[in-house]
């Protein structure tokens, strides 16, 4: 398995945010959690993500326990919230400082991933300038970038229009077929349906449901 | 190496932002010089008749246009207090250009770093550098002024204090030690307490929230002009109580063991405190 989640639960200020969540996706599937607003699936990746811990219960990503292992896990693409970057500085640029600090991937892997996500290379206009619809698509860019064994997904289609709802689509595919364990949360029922292997319903807090699709190659 | 990388990005993400603070810094140092020389010319023309003074406008003595301090607060005289105005505005500026962007940075574009660097203490040794290296470069910037403003208007380049300078500013005279005054070393002192004083400021800021740590910054800054004890380490900046001019002063090597053991414990404890911390991106409040 690449990610475990073990019975979690997490208070904030007294209120129960997750409320002994448990989940698990393996190598080379996509796992999509669903459920309303304030269900807690943000939280839920950002305890994944080392951002948060879990006053119970374990987190566990490619055999290493979150917060005891490691503050983070070691290979993993994230993308949650609108995606932030460095203002003044070109998407290139951006993802080049991004890369830099791990050294894992160089100018053209960079280039290759902006292509995927639809963006130009030689695009001058710093990030401020750029519409919702492409700061999403750097967003996805610089969470792919260095092939992660996990793929933490927070609404990626937000902002994105159909050309690229396709190429989210397809990167998600691509990751997958590459091996990769993708979570990821969608409010798009549809989407989310066609591309994922299994969905967990999320609601206040707990696991209320788990439905798995037959026949997507879940390993 | 990641620190350092994730340094160089904290310098990126800050350069139109520090560039703002230190054009801000320079313009309150040019105030304050100017105020300095308006201070000695009234202290000159109400001189009594046959007292002749030489004063030689030196670095140094521009220097204590902004750090010549006060005496510790007695109230003896029916004096209300008032932490001195120069000071103040210099630490309170330096204060407050630090805040917002180490706690800021994890609502944005420095979550993603962090979990790039792949640990809690990378990105928060990095955070402290980032302080420091500020710092320094806030200092330079009012250094620079006072060099400029003797190059042009004064005699040179001299860490030198004139006496009379001292006697002008009303400096706490029948506390001085014997000349000669040299700035040269109380400077060193007056880094030393700013470096303390931003990563003291950076632990709090994460422990309680950016505007409690400018407030208690800020509590901390009048609490040394006034004269608490030990806890008032912003004193070590002060002239008026510099071993290097006043008799009975403080001495630069326990300027720096005070200072040391501040900075080196706003470290410690401020990293403690993030690496517990939980990180909300965006909802994170300031």
């Amino acid at each position: 398995m690449s990610i475990e989640v073990k019975h979690v639960t997490k208070h904030i200020r007294g209120v129960t945010i997750l409320d002994d969540v448990s989940l698990s996706v393996s190598n080379g599937a996509i796992a999509a959690i669903a459920g309303p607003n304030g269900s807690g699936k943000t939280m839920l990746m950002r305890l994944i993500a080392g951002l948060i811990t879990p006053d119970k219960g374990s987190v566990v990503v490619d055999g290493a326990t979150i917060g005891i292992d490691r503050a983070f896990p070691e290979s993993m693409g994230i993308l949650i919230e609108s995606p932030q970057f460095l203002s003044a500085y070109t998407g290139r640029m951006n993802l080049c400082l991004l890369a830099s600090i791990r050294d894992k991937v160089g100018g053209e892997a960079i280039d290759k991933v902006l292509e995927e996500v639809g963006l130009r290379k030689d695009d001058k206009r710093p990030f401020r300038k750029y519409s919702l619809g492409m700061k999403q698509r750097l967003g996805l860019a610089a969470a792919v970038l260095e092939s992660p064994s996990v793929l933490l997904l927070d609404e990626p289609s937000n902002a994105l229009d159909r050309d690229g709802v396709r190429m989210l689509r397809r990167l998600i595919l691509k990751e997958r077929e590459r091996g990769a364990a993708v979570l990821w949360a969608c409010h798009d029922r549809e989407l989310m349906e066609s591309l994922s292997d299994e969905v967990y319903y999320l609601a206040e807090g707990h696991i209320d449901g788990h439905e798995i699709f037959a026949g997507r190659g879940l390993s | 190496m990641r620190c350092l990388r994730c340094l160089v990005m904290d310098v990126l993400a800050t350069l139109r932002s520090t560039g703002i603070w230190l054009t801000a810094c320079a313009f309150c140092c040019v105030l304050m010089l100017v105020a300095l020389r308006l201070e000695v010319g009234m202290a000159l023309a109400g001189a009594d008749d046959g007292m002749t003074f030489d004063v030689a406008f030196t670095l140094g003595d521009y220097l204590l246009g902004y750090f010549a301090g006060c005496v510790p607060f007695t109230g003896g005289d029916d004096r209300a207090f008032a932490p001195p105005i120069g000071w103040f505005v210099f630490f309170l500026l330096l204060v407050v250009g630090l805040a917002r962007y180490p706690r800021e940075s994890l609502r944005g574009f420095g979550q993603q770093v962090l979990i790039a660097c792949g640990s809690r203490w990378t990105w928060w040794w990095a955070k402290c550098v980032w302080v420091a290296g500020s710092v320094l470069l806030f200092c330079a910037t009012a250094l620079l002024v006072a060099l400029l403003f003797s190059l042009i208007a004064g005699s040179g380049p001299s860490w030198s204090v004139s006496p009379d300078m001292l006697y002008l500013i009303d400096f706490p005279w029948q506390e001085l030690r014997g000349a000669p005054y040299d700035a040269l070393s109380f400077m060193g002192a007056v880094v030393v307490v700013a470096i303390s004083l931003g990563l003291f400021q950076l632990c709090l800021s994460f422990l309680f929230g950016t505007i409690s740590g400018v407030g208690a910054s800020a509590g901390l800054l009048v609490a040394s002009a006034f004269g608490v004890g030990p806890i008032g380490f912003c004193a070590f900046s002060m002239a008026a109580r510099c071993g290097a001019f006043v008799a009975d002063g403080w001495l630069l090597a326990e300027a720096i063991a005070v200072c040391g053991v501040v900075a080196i414990a706003s470290m410690l404890v401020g990293g403690i405190a993030f690496n517990r911390r939980r990180c909300f991106g965006s909802e994170d409040s300031l």
